[in-house]
């Protein structure tokens, strides 16, 4: 019964990701792409904890909690250069 | 508690998650601007990261004893999401994003109608769409992008004109692309 509910919640994820990587593809605007990348990389968090939960072992969080950290400073430092044409002034 | 039904509670908060995730994608996918496409996923998101979280909380909680850390991760997320969705409307303002909203009645053309007769509202839906003009309180200057040297000059226009004679003198290879104008 769990399982079952696991793996439908990974596929829906998996289609969250492939609507992400669309529009990361097709963005008209570089701000479109960074959006997109920001929710990939939220999903991408979230797939791991799923997958942590369906073959039952807790330190799958630890990479979880890396990708968030990584991803937050990476949408920094490109919103930071589209606004001011420069990371680190 | 019974173990069924814990199992029914740990699946719907995972299957929640999943949901939520799901539709901040679609909207992402689907919306029709810049500014509308921010609003979907950085809410939507969230909570479904935070929903599969608590799955994950309570499914580990029940297996091997009160387990908390993946709060850690909900909770950074809560924190860091809100400042990166306003960098990144910042950004697209910075970028004059075409936006599908329609004026705001606060422009003058708005005020002027609304004073010459009471249907302003119908008048101000039926006039065609022109271009938002956004200000940003940022200063004003042109500055090089290879050795970060700034122009400062009368308007903006002549800033970008020194700054590009600059780029196309030091830094050929650059072409225009040396130049970076906050205006």
């Amino acid at each position: 019964m769990l399982d079952a509910m696991i793996l439908s919640a990974l596929a829906m994820l998996g289609v969250a990701l492939l609507l992400n990587g669309w529009r990361l593809l097709r963005g008209p605007d570089a701000t479109d792409r960074i959006l997109a990348l920001d929710t990939l990389y939220i999903n991408a968090a979230a797939v791991i904890v799923l997958y942590g939960v369906h073959i039952g072992r807790p330190d799958f969080f630890e990479a979880a909690l890396l990708i968030a950290l990584l991803g937050f400073v990476s949408t920094m430092a490109l919103a930071k250069f589209l606004l001011r044409g420069d990371i680190i002034e | 508690m019974s173990s069924d039904l814990l199992d029914l509670l740990t699946g719907a908060l995972l299957l929640l998650g999943a949901g939520f995730a799901l539709i901040g994608s679609i909207g992402l996918a689907r919306l029709p601007d810049v500014f509308t496409r921010l609003h979907g996923p950085t809410k939507a998101t969230t909570l479904g990261v935070g929903g599969i979280l608590l799955g994950s909380i309570l499914f580990f909680s029940t297996r091997d004893g009160l387990s908390l850390h993946e709060l850690l991760v909900s909770l950074f997320l809560f924190i860091t999401a809100p400042v990166s969705a306003h960098l990144l409307a910042r950004a697209a303002l910075h970028r004059r994003c075409r936006s599908e909203a329609p004026a705001p009645i606060g422009d003058s053309d708005g005020i002027r109608q609304a004073q010459s007769n009471s249907g302003a509202e119908e008048k101000r839906m039926a006039e065609p769409k022109k271009d938002h003009h956004y200000v940003t309180h940022e200063p004003k200057f042109c500055r090089c992008r290879v050795c970060h040297e700034h122009f400062y000059n009368e308007t903006i226009a002549e800033a970008r004109e020194a700054c590009l004679e600059h780029g196309k003198e030091a830094h050929p290879a650059w072409g225009t692309g040396a130049c970076f104008c906050l205006d």
